[in-house]
């Protein structure tokens, strides 16, 4: 009798007393019956910060993937965030300049490519997105993209015949609410981690660089020449994620930041882009102008304007710094960002 | 021996997750009493109409409510022997929807309570992020998609420009540095449930300290630099466009 009731305490009573308190972590997670989804993070790049109301599990991630190519979330159930963000172009829009949304209506600017972005804090060319689930809800309600009312959203996934039991599962409920659709899409947003392009290869040892492409890097980063580094930060990442105007127009069109920040000093600038796979995303810059890599350097070469807030990197930087044979070599390296395996996997 | 563990295992039970408590010893248990706040939404002493042609501010615009709403976050009440009790909240008001003007505070303990503040808006701790619920929800209609960030205030409605020609006014107010705290003198004994009355006037939002022209100033999202000037007057304005009514 003794022995049972200690055996009671101990394996009942007692692990009670422990989990009470909890907050979501992964045994949290394991309790309610999910799997802890296992991110494997490259070689060279930092940690990722997860928020801690939003674990990642396999069962998020795999609910996520299914809303994110799902046509549901769109005003007419034609358009999902697929269609925009495809993975052989790196997550960005094929050749299209500007999207063209649910109602044949184009945005003002390029779609980006979604990639490593667990790593980024702010979201879209100005950053007016906080955070990767704050974003989600963004392209759904713009009536040039999919242009759904997020009320009617909910009433369609709370009628329909599997989403309710799978949101049920991941984060408990009775109803779909906005912040579950959101948490789902941002989990399976940081999964799409590219980080086993060549240039990654080469890092490890498992591979070499041409001459050419082994010229560009170092001119990538030499401050006299392409200084691209200074914002494109080397290693895993790729940005700075801060918010630079590059001299695109000498009176910006579009005012980027400052239409977040309210502060005119922000005018004309956008968040230094991650060039992963640069080689599939184009056209290139916020407005997607530029065609092709050549164009984006020489940009950077001759190409930029002496406007209001321009970079101090470029103010000091010479124009014409880089002949053609150098310019030619700055785009062999970009093109060994390419990671085919994050292109081409399921 | 089977009573010890019964008693070990229900202290750790109950004790695993308390917070910190203050007991006050030598005073019998204080009774306590639930706290409704109800808001009254008016324009100067009339009970606001919404859709109707029919207010004058004091710049002398005429002007009609289609859509008013605004959050009130973060209540403190203000013992009147010291000491404030702190309840988070954020309730979206809805000046169409009458089920959403008053609401719940709390529990408060029996007590004499001489001033109320509260956020009008979300503070920065909270506006960042969309994936929140209740009244925070996005779906609510009171969120930026594209610059993440809750609209504090959102007036909707037209007014008669200097031409006599009915225009559209637009009052979206929000970011951080829209958001006021509002401290208002109250009245409030609590010996059981109560109801506090408060008085937002439309009115007032738009006059005191600053006269808001809608000549000059009649479409503002807090979407430009343009729009910081606009900010801070309703800021100042909405600060004391509230203010206490009765208790019953
Ligand atoms: C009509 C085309 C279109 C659709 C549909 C679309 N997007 Fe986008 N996406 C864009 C454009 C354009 C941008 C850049 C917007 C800006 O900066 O203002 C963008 C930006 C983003 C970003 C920011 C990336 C970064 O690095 O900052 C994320 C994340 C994103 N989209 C996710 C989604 C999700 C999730 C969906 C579905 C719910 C979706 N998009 C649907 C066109 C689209
Ligand atoms: C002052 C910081 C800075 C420097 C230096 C810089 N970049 Fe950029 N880069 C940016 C920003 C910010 C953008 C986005 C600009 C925009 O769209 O308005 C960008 C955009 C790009 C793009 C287009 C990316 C896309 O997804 O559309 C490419 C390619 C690029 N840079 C390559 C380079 C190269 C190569 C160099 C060096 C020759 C370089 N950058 C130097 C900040 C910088």
């Amino acid at each position: 009798m003794r022995s049972k009731s200690f055996k009671f305490l101990l394996y009942c009573v007692l692990p009670l007393a422990f989990f009470a308190c909890k907050k979501e972590n992964t045994s949290a997670v394991e309790d309610k019956g999910l799997t802890p989804y296992n991110l494997v993070i490259p070689n060279g790049f930092p940690a990722m910060m997860i928020p801690s109301d939003n674990p990642m599990t396999v069962e998020g991630v795999a609910l996520g993937k299914l809303l994110f190519h799902d046509p549901i979330l769109s005003g007419n159930n034609t358009q999902s965030c697929a269609s925009c963000h495809l993975r052989k172009f790196g997550f960005s829009d094929s050749s299209n300049q500007f999207s063209t949304g649910i109602q044949g209506l184009k945005g003002p600017r390029n779609a980006m490519p979604l990639i490593n972005l667990g790593w980024a804090t702010q979201f879209f060319w100005d950053g007016g997105a906080a955070n990767l689930e704050s974003q989600v809800v963004g392209p759904i309600q713009n009536p040039l993209e999919m242009h759904q009312d997020l009320v009617a959203a909910l009433v369609e996934l709370n009628a329909h015949p599997t989403y309710p039991a799978l949101f049920k599962k991941v984060f408990g409920g009775t109803q779909i609410g906005t912040s579950m659709l959101m948490r789902a899409i941002a989990q399976y947003e940081r999964t799409l981690i590219s980080g086993n392009s060549r240039y990654d290869q080469f890092k490890r040892g498992t591979t070499t660089l041409s001459q050419s492409e082994m010229r560009g890097m170092n001119l990538f980063q030499n401050p006299n020449k392409g200084d691209c580094a200074h914002c494109h930060t080397m290693g895993g990442l790729f940005s700075d994620f801060d918010y630079r105007n590059t001299g695109l127009d000498s009176i910006a069109v579009d005012k980027g930041r400052e239409l977040i920040t309210l502060k005119p000093l922000d005018r004309g600038k956008f968040k230094t882009p991650i060039l992963r796979n640069i080689e599939v995303t184009g056209p290139y810059m916020h407005d997607g102008r530029f065609k092709t890599l050549e164009e984006c350097v020489q940009h950077y070469n001759v190409g930029y304007h002496y406007t209001q807030n321009l970079d101090p990197n470029l103010v000091n930087s010479v124009k014409g710094r880089l002949n053609n044979a150098e310019v030619q070599d700055i785009v062999a390296f970009l093109k060994t960002l390419t990671d085919t395996e994050f292109l081409s996997a399921e | 021996m089977k009573l010890f563990y019964t008693i070990l295992a229900a202290v750790l039970l109950f004790t695993a997750c308390k917070k910190e408590t203050i007991i006050e010893t030598g005073t019998p248990a204080p009774t306590s009493g639930n706290l409704n706040i109800t808001m009254k939404n008016m324009v100067g002493a009339e009970d606001l109409v919404m859709s109707d042609l029919r207010y004058t501010n004091a710049a002398g615009n005429l002007y009609s409510i289609n859509l008013l709403k605004y959050y009130m976050s973060n209540v403190v009440l203000h013992k009147k022997r010291g000491g404030n009790v702190n309840v988070s909240i954020y309730k979206l008001i809805d000046a169409s929807n009458l089920s959403t003007c008053t609401f719940s505070v709390g529990n408060f303990d029996a007590d004499e309570y001489d001033s109320i503040s509260f956020g009008l808006g979300i503070d920065q701790g909270r506006n960042h992020t969309g994936a929140q619920d209740g009244d925070l929800d996005v779906s609510k209609g009171m969120y930026w998609t594209w610059n993440t960030g809750y609209i504090f205030y959102k007036h909707e409605g037209q007014y008669k420009n200097a031409a006599n020609q009915l225009k559209p006014l637009i009052f979206h107010l929000g970011t951080d540095a829209a958001y006021s705290t509002v401290k208002l003198p109250i009245n409030l004994i609590i010996n059981g449930n109560k109801t506090m009355e408060l008085k937002f006037d439309v009115n007032s939002a738009h006059t005191s300290p600053v006269n808001i022209d809608f000549n000059t100033d009649n479409n503002h999202q807090s979407s430009s630099s343009a729009d910081m000037p606009w900010i801070s007057n309703m800021k100042s304005n909405l600060s004391d466009a509230f203010s206490f009514v009765r208790v019953f």
